[in-house]
């Protein structure tokens, strides 16, 4: 009987330690997963954090592409206005300058006729001026 | 015009934020970390400082603390990826990824309250 009793305090005793043991074993794989946990909770929060600095300038550049591309689109648009401008501007202009290409090109030829007939009536009065000249000064 | 001091480490951000804030008619400076911020306010003129709440190894908390202890005409607006520990900033705050337009209309109304 005390022999029995004595095995089964060891059984107790050796139950007890496994029990206690797995316990210790337990518990070191619950701090485990938690560290786990954090390092995972930690990773995951600087991978947010990058994700939305990345998102940041990814947003920040589009902005600034559709506002670079508004301001080019607006300046086209005044350059388009000028260009139409300076062209009905020339078309106004190109009557007047026919015009004064016209009378340009008729003083040219006024100009040449009488050029012409100034000749020819030099030619004619010539002789006679001369004559006369050297009349008036040969009878001094 | 209004002079905005932009305080953000990464340079991507700092640089096209700077523009658009001239593009929507502020006068911008830059800084890359709190201690370049700190010397920028000591020099110049300042209306309102937007600062990153993380800067590197230093913190725009303590930065935006510096700021309103010393140079209490500045209005701050913090900016932050983070979603979390923003519950006891004092300052107003724009959560990453926000785009300009709700940043000028933040920045506007911590200008009104400056004022009065």
């Amino acid at each position: 009987m005390p022999d029995d009793v004595g095995s089964l305090r060891q059984q107790i005793g050796e139950t007890l330690g496994t029990v206690r043991s797995l316990a210790e074993a337990v518990k070191e794989i619950k701090q485990d997963a938690e560290r786990r946990e954090d390092r995972l909770t930690s990773e995951i929060r600087t991978m947010k954090h990058e994700q939305r600095q990345s998102d940041q300038l990814m947003t920040s550049k589009m902005e600034l592409l559709t506002a670079q591309f508004r301001e080019l689109d607006s300046k086209s648009r005044n350059i388009t206005e000028e260009l139409a401008l300076v062209k009905r501007s020339v078309a106004e202009m190109e009557v007047p300058v026919k015009k004064i290409k016209a009378l340009h090109e008729r003083i040219v030829v006024y100009a040449l006729a009488l050029t012409s007939v100034g000749g020819a009536i030099w030619w004619l009065i010539s002789p006679f001026l001369t004559d006369l000249i050297h009349r008036m000064f040969s009878s001094k | 015009m209004t002079t905005i001091l932009i305080v953000e480490d990464e340079q991507g951000i700092r640089e096209t934020q700077a523009a658009l804030f001239e593009m929507e008619g502020f006068e911008v400076l830059t800084a890359e970390s709190a201690t370049d911020a700190l010397k920028i306010i000591g020099a110049k003129l300042i209306d309102v400082m937007l600062s990153d709440i993380r800067l590197g190894s230093e913190s725009g908390l303590e930065l935006a603390y510096m700021v309103q202890e010393n140079r209490p005409e500045i209005a701050v607006v913090l900016m932050t990826g983070y979603s979390s520990q923003n519950k006891e900033i004092r300052w107003p705050l724009l959560m990453k990824p926000f785009l300009c337009e709700e940043a000028v209309e933040i920045i506007n109304r911590a200008l009104a309250l400056r004022g009065s």
